[in-house]
């Protein structure tokens, strides 16, 4: 369970303005919460927040019931554009976050130097959902040789194989061309489910939000607030968009988003 | 490097003979003798000892080289990470980068004496700007997304340098230190002038003194050679290192 109370932050570099303003929510366990809203709304600075990314914020984020400790809890974050190192291939990329967290390692005694790769169990787990996402065969790979999807795939598959508490992901199929996206984000539920960690996903694309957000939070701009919680009533439903109430739940995000906008 | 690096190789490697051959004909000089006849006295000069001369002159730019890619990795570091330090140093290095260190040989002599000192502190100023501007720059293009997915795993200063930082800026480095090599042997041609009667410069320069020109240009191959391995390893290493990008 995430929750967020309060939260506010004022950090603001040269680059970018990054500001919420008492931000409240929860995510319960195993529930997928979208948070939507225009851009510069401070969606992407509340998923850094609960990231443990931007430190200086006000309020509390608790991870089922204590605060945030990156050191302790294990956070999959996705961010925009997928951060893939590129100079690791795509197995040495899944194998990063074990790595630094020292979990589902044996020490591999190659004469002299003692290195500490994959133990069995992981190796099995990471090939299961590369297998699983159709990019098995791409495991020594170097990510600038992949496409836009497979990328994708690849960052899921990073952020999901060290079975994180909680799974944060920014845009992750925002890149993507309209027929992959709705299949991405059909692949992504399935694999999901899997272990059905606490998910916040942010996202710019109402129907994203639909079929995949539990809850809905909308936000608004200028300081980021949230504007409404809604309980979407066709979470996971494949054929969303032909229910009786689709159109009335599209319409209702797009009225708040549009009110925000023009405010 | 593949084949078609060999290839590539071969090819220069021919046409600089071919050259080489056709304007020693045409200046017809005891200066410049052919090829042919500088690669057929290469059994006199290894019976002369060229493979320690060549040995030396290698650790001397080596010890050089890496000297420099520490002590410039590790500025480059802190005036990547820390503004202040930037703010202070990187006029200190616009000022003296151009600065031809070759100049400062006196100064030099004076402090590190005539041996081998002097001769790997001139080499190390020479390659250590190019890799400070190098890792300094490089720091600041990385991704910073990068540094956010280890932020979220917990990852300490140790991990972030290791898995990120040293590996996104290894090419880049490689490569301002092949850059410089060119430059590197030429100092260290001069400076095996003094002060020592091993390497492949003090070779070259007393082959010359004994009016010995075909010696000469053996050891000239051999200096070359010298750079050229260098340069080739330097460029397939950092190739590698590259290959992502």
């Amino acid at each position: 369970m995430i929750s967020i109370k309060n939260l506010t932050v004022n950090y603001n570099t040269k680059q970018e303005m990054n500001t919420l303003e008492k931000v409240n929510f929860v995510v319960e366990k195993g529930e997928i919460v979208a948070v939507i809203g225009a851009s510069g709304c401070g969606k992407s600075t509340l998923l850094k927040a609960i990231g443990g990314i931007i430190l200086d914020y006000r309020g509390e984020i608790e991870i089922d019931g204590l605060p945030l400790d990156t050191k302790k809890n294990l956070i999959g974050y996705i961010p925009q554009g997928y951060g893939l190192l590129p100079w690791k291939t795509v197995m040495e990329n899944c194998l990063l976050p074990l790595k630094i967290r020292k979990i589902g390692l044996k020490t591999k005694n190659k004469f002299i130097s003692i290195r500490r790769v994959a133990d069995e169990k992981t190796k099995s787990l990471i090939k299961g959902l590369l297998n699983e996402l159709e990019i098995g065969n791409l495991s020594k790979r170097y990510p600038v040789t992949l496409s836009g999807g497979q990328r994708q795939r690849v960052a899921l598959v990073r952020a999901l194989c060290f079975s994180p508490q909680i799974l944060l992901m920014d845009e992750p199929f925002s890149a993507l061309d309209a027929i992959m996206r709705d299949e991405a984000a059909e692949i992504f539920l399935k694999v999901w489910k899997q272990n059905r960690c606490s998910t916040i996903l942010v996202t710019h694309s109402i129907d994203e939000a639909i079929y995949i957000g539990k809850k809905i939070v909308i936000m608004g701009n200028s300081p980021g607030r949230i504007k409404r919680i809604i309980e979407n009533p066709l979470y996971g439903d494949e054929d969303y968009k032909e229910r009786d109430n689709y159109k009335e739940v599209y319409h209702l995000i797009k009225e708040e988003i549009r009110e925000v906008e023009t405010r | 490097m593949k084949k078609n690096g060999w290839m590539f190789f071969l090819q220069g490697f021919l046409l600089f003979n071919v050259l080489w051959f056709f304007a020693s004909i045409f200046v017809h000089s005891l200066a410049l003798p052919s090829p042919l006849e500088v690669y057929a006295n290469f059994p006199k000069v290894f019976e002369a000892g060229i493979a320690m001369h060549f040995l030396v002159s290698f650790k001397r730019l080596m010890a050089g080289i890496i000297i420099s890619l520490v002590l410039g990795t590790i500025i480059g570091l802190i005036m990547g990470e820390s503004q202040k330090t930037d703010k202070i140093l990187n006029p200190l290095i616009y000022f003296t980068y151009p600065i031809p260190k070759l100049a400062l040989l006196p100064v030099i002599m004076i402090l590190f004496g005539l041996g081998d000192g002097s001769k790997v502190t001139l080499i190390v100023l020479i390659t250590i700007f190019p890799v400070i501007v190098a890792v300094k720059d490089g720091v600041k293009n990385i991704d910073k997304e990068l540094y956010n997915i280890l932020q979220s795993l917990g990852a300490n200063r140790m991990q972030k340098l290791t898995q990120i930082t040293l590996p996104a800026i290894t090419a880049e480095i490689l490569t301002s230190v092949k850059i410089s090599i060119g430059t590197a042997l030429s100092v260290l041609f001069f400076a095996e002038n003094y002060g020592t009667k091993f390497g492949l410069g003090y070779y070259i320069q007393d082959s010359w003194m004994r009016m010995d020109y075909i010696s000469m240009f053996g050891g000239i191959c051999i200096l070359a050679t010298l750079g050229f391995v260098l340069f080739a390893a330097l460029d397939k290493t950092a190739a590698h290192f590259n290959r992502s990008n």
